[in-house]
């Protein structure tokens, strides 16, 4: 019996780690962002998009991106027409994804398909930029 | 002076052609993404007139903006090419912050 709670709480463990943790609502994301400061990845889609199906297929199931994002970000999925969120943060094209503060201040945004390696440069600039846009406040 | 300014200005007005520029895109992620990240942030980080100011202030603008970053340096002295600095520059001055340009998702932007 001990051996099965092992192996249910190894999968639920596995499955917590093997995909990203979106938020319900961008108002949660941001609540949650203003607690513990950690960046918004606001990530707008819409229906019938090739490109973001396969980012979230590829680029999002990766798991260095996976543990990145889960460790610091607050990430949100909102579809470009149908959900609610600032409109402020337009979407010319989709995939369209912005990185924010918790104040909703632009750290960097990104349009298109980008693989797993390509995308960690990305959060890996916004990172920097993130620090160093907190370090001149 | 005359011919710096009608380069200037032909280049301006042929800006929105290299908006799309899978070329330049593609220098971009190889060469430069793994420091400066989102490729649209970047070009939108100056204006057309500023990226072709760089482009021909030498004939090798990119080693000279880089000249202090040593990891940089030896990145880019390996890999560089007049073919590649030409397809860079007209993705950067077609998506500078002033170029008007809309990058909307079609195969070459959104796609690998």
């Amino acid at each position: 019996m001990k051996n099965i709670f092992v192996i249910i709480a190894f999968l639920f463990g596995f499955l917590e780690a093997s995909q990203i943790e979106w938020h319900k609502s961008y108002q949660e994301a941001q609540e949650r962002s203003m607690q513990d400061q950690k960046i918004i990845m606001l990530f707008i889609t819409a229906d019938d998009c090739k490109y973001c199906t396969k980012l979230k297929d590829e680029t999002f199931k990766d798991l260095a991106i996976i543990k990145r994002i889960t460790e610091g970000y607050h990430s949100i999925e909102v579809s470009k027409d149908l959900d609610n969120y600032p409109k402020k943060f337009t979407a010319k094209g989709v995939p369209t994804i912005y990185f924010l503060t918790p104040q909703q201040e632009v750290i960097d945004y990104t349009l298109g398909y980008y693989n797993a390696e390509e995308f960690g440069y990305i959060l890996s600039a916004a990172e920097r930029r993130y620090k160093k846009m907190k370090g001149t406040k | 002076m005359k011919p710096i300014l009608a380069i200037t200005l032909l280049l301006s007005s042929l800006s929105t052609l290299y908006a799309y520029h899978p070329e330049g895109m593609k220098v971009y992620k190889k060469e430069c993404m793994i420091c400066h990240g989102s490729p649209f942030r970047m070009a939108e980080s100056r204006k057309q007139y500023d990226w072709e100011q760089l482009m021909f202030q030498s004939s090798t603008p990119i080693l000279d903006l880089h000249k202090d970053d040593t990891e940089a340096m030896e990145r880019l002295q390996s890999n560089w090419s007049e073919k590649k600095r030409k397809n860079l520059f007209e993705f950067l001055i077609g998506n500078a912050k002033d170029a008007g340009a809309v990058p909307g998702c079609d195969g070459n932007y959104c796609g690998p």
